[in-house]
């Protein structure tokens, strides 16, 4: 496909609460999945692209993500697991964008999962994980709403196992 | 669970959770391994290597195995390094005269050897060639290597052919001076050479490890190095090789000389940086990251941080034999500055090892993958988690004392105030000119908390390669027992965790655990300086006694080495696999 096409195309999308949104071919394409499902329908470009698992209010704060990331460079393909840095940082921008309330930080890791945007997923995934470093399980379980579903017998069980790094 | 359809943790795919536990640190797995049943799950059937391997240090290796076998295998080793189990002996002898060259890397002991029956080769312990011991073949006689944990004795047979060691000879006419391996990464070993002749040239060869033909990757497999005179004295040479950087320190005794450090694409052969200073400034560096290594600094009595920008890593391809000529100099994140001995006495050189080195990063900033062999390898250790140690002589300034000292520390302590201090340095920007600003950071800031002191000549052989990961060996006594030191601070927490409620396991008292930080009895006799020294680690003392002359260790062996007794060189050595 020709790239100059590209840069003016437009695609539009329809939430799951019916909403559409018409945005640029670069800022849609971020989402792979997005990228695929045009590839396989052509140039027609009159064509709504269904997200059934999206709301509007979501879709919105993913496209804004996608619009601020718009020239960002092709991402890699994922490396094994022995190769990939550990690593919690986030950018300035992304720290900034994902101070959201913690159900619409979970609605963001969803969308971006559904919608196979990995540097979006990566930015919610390390958010949460910065919420979970440093914290007892008590208050991880009190944070996210985890019943704790232990019979007393297994609790105790592990407690003796991992009480050494609880002390901390 | 949550019964609301609104987003939660609970409704996350479980391909993400993993995706956010993978993420964590050791102690933050283990949280959120007891949240509930199905983490609990999640951890025992997707997490728990991670975690064991994180815990223990160590990032990869052992890619044939499955995962049962993987952690099995790395559990396995962690006790026998954890009890020192020193049940796994093989002797070997050495089948030539060594010189003083000598290495061990990633399993391979490398050793030089002087040629010919002439007396004065042997004088000269001139180095015509190496020859390296692949030391995880010497294993096959005992059990394999893996899960079987009987603790019988295998006293193993004595090995003496020649047929067991691959060799790397120099050119025809050149003596080898000096070598740097990066065999996990490259299969790569960087050879220096002299030539002989009334003007002694120093030439840089790339060669491939395995075979010791030249690295099919280098373009220019030799590279010029420029002469070195007589008269400049004793020359001595320090290599590290880390992603497609070869880093080489060039420095002579005599003080009419002046130091040369060069940073060389090895892929290119093209020399990127070059930077000179007098003589007796620089002693030895370390690679902390693939961008950043430390430098001794003997002048200013200090470790610096510089800086390798990721922007001149690769010169372009295209540009053709008149490429821009190197850089003069290197950039100075940070100066670590070191303890200040009393007026009396001076520094009088440092050494510095840590191993293994870094891996580069390839372009979508993943570490490079390193060869086929290396993946299949057993464990090995997070370079950044690693130890550095650093081995200094401070003699006096009238007459001829001169007391041995040795300090730990991790790379990542120094590594974390450095990108406290330069946030940009691993990004691929160019660091703005002002930013490029050295931070000093004061003894007293970084020392005390991060590192452990001791001054002793039992840490004082000719052999520096006695570090790998966070563990360091050394000898004690007469006979001597081996001890090992293991900094690791995940495994010091659950010690501490042990010796709080009693279950510490002191193995007849073989095992300790040192928290205190106390200065060292004779600090004030030496320092003026803060002389509190707070890096914990546990020491495992070996229950055995032996004769010799050094141990060494890399990441799954210890060495003991034999002298014979007319040459100084190493006769014989026992391997000790854990």
């Amino acid at each position: 496909m020709s790239t100059t096409e590209d840069k003016t195309r437009k695609v539009k999308l329809v939430t799951s609460d019916n909403e559409e949104f018409e945005v640029d071919w670069e800022v849609a394409t971020r989402s792979v999945l997005i990228k695929h499902m045009l590839e396989d329908i052509g140039e027609s470009e009159e064509q709504a692209i269904p997200l059934p698992n999206v709301t509007a209010n979501v879709l919105k704060k993913v496209l804004e993500w996608c619009e601020h990331h718009r020239k960002d460079p092709e991402p890699a393909p994922e490396s094994s697991d022995d190769n990939r840095k550990r690593t919690l940082e986030i950018g300035d921008w992304d720290a900034k964008f994902i101070q959201v309330d913690q159900e619409m930080l979970f609605e963001i890791i969803l969308a971006a999962n559904y919608l196979d945007i990995k540097a979006l997923l990566d930015v919610g995934c390390k958010t949460v994980a910065n919420m979970i470093k440093g914290k007892q399980p008590e208050e991880i379980r009190k944070m996210f709403n985890i019943v704790n579903d232990f019979t007393p017998e297994e609790e105790a069980q592990i407690k003796k196992e991992n009480e050494w790094a609880e002390d901390r | 669970m949550s019964i609301s359809s609104s987003a939660s943790f609970t409704n996350l795919p479980v391909e993400v959770i993993v995706r956010i536990f993978f993420s964590l640190d050791a102690y933050d797995l283990l949280a959120v391994s007891s949240l509930n049943k199905s983490c609990n799950n999640l951890f025992k059937n997707l997490l728990e290597l991670e975690y064991e391997l994180m815990a223990a240090g160590v990032t990869k290796g052992a890619s044939s195995m499955n995962k049962d076998e993987r952690l099995r295998a790395l559990r396995c080793r962690e006790e026998r390094w954890r009890t020192l189990d020193m049940t796994h002996r093989v002797s070997v002898k050495v089948p030539h005269h060594c010189s003083t060259l000598y290495d061990i890397s990633s399993g391979f002991y490398v050793l030089g050897g002087v040629q010919g029956p002439s007396i004065f080769d042997f004088i000269d312990k001139k180095t015509k060639f190496l020859r390296f011991a692949d030391l995880s073949r010497y294993k096959d006689s005992n059990k394999n290597n893996g899960s079987d944990n009987e603790g019988t004795t295998h006293p193993g047979g004595e090995r003496d052919t020649t047929d067991d060691w691959g060799e790397i000879k120099a050119e025809e006419n050149a003596t080898i001076v000096d070598f740097g391996l990066c065999i996990d990464e490259h299969d790569l070993i960087g050879l220096i050479e002299l030539t002989r002749g009334p003007a002694q040239r120093m030439a840089l060869t790339i060669r491939q490890f395995s075979t010791g033909a030249y690295h099919p990757a280098a373009r220019k497999p030799t590279i010029d190095l420029g002469p070195t005179q007589s008269t400049w004295g004793n020359l001595s040479i320090m290599m590290e090789i880390v992603g497609c950087h070869l880093l080489l320190l060039l420095s002579w005794s005599s003080s009419s000389s002046r130091e040369r450090l060069l940073l060389i694409n090895w892929c290119s052969g093209e020399i990127i940086v070059e930077e000179d200073s007098p003589q007796g400034v620089w002693e030895g560096f370390v690679f902390l990251t693939p961008q950043i290594f430390v430098m001794t600094n003997m002048e200013r009595r200090c470790l610096d941080a510089m800086h390798i920008p990721h922007n001149i890593a690769s010169p372009a391809t295209e540009t053709t034999e008149a490429s821009q000529s190197p850089r003069t100099s290197f950039a100075r994140l940070a100066s670590f500055l070191l303890p200040v001995p009393v007026f009396e006495l001076v520094y009088d050189n440092i050494a510095c090892r840590a191993d293994p080195n870094p891996f580069g990063t390839q372009s979508d900033g993943t570490y490079a993958p390193g060869t086929e062999r290396s993946c299949r390898a057993l464990f090995s250790s997070d370079a950044e988690k690693a130890i550095i140690i650093f081995r200094m002589t401070l003699t006096a300034r009238i007459g001829f004392g001169r007391i041995p000292i040795n300090f730990v520390v991790h790379r990542s302590s120094l590594l974390h105030r450095v990108r406290k201090a330069h946030p940009w340095c691993e990004s691929n920007l160019l660091a703005p000119k002002e930013l490029l600003e050295t931070v000093t950071i004061p003894w007293d800031d970084w020392g005390p908390p991060s590192t452990r002191w001791v001054f002793n000549d039992n840490f004082h052989t000719p052999w520096i390669t006695t570090t790998t990961g966070q563990r360091e060996v050394f000898m004690r006594g007469d006979p001597n027992h081996i001890v090992v030191r293991d900094y690791n601070p995940v495994a010091v927490r659950r010690a501490k965790w042990e010796m709080k409620n009693g279950v510490f396991d002191d193995m007849n008292g073989r095992r300790v655990l040192v928290t205190d930080s106390r200065p060292l009895m004779s600090w004030e006799r030496v320092f003026t300086s803060n002389g509190s020294n707070g890096l914990p680690y546990i020491e495992v003392e070996s229950k055995e006694t032996f004769n010799y002359n050094g141990v060494l260790m890399d990441e799954n062996h210890l060495l003991g080495l034999n002298r014979s007794n007319i040459a100084s060189g190493v006769a014989s050595f026992d391997i000790f696999t854990f």
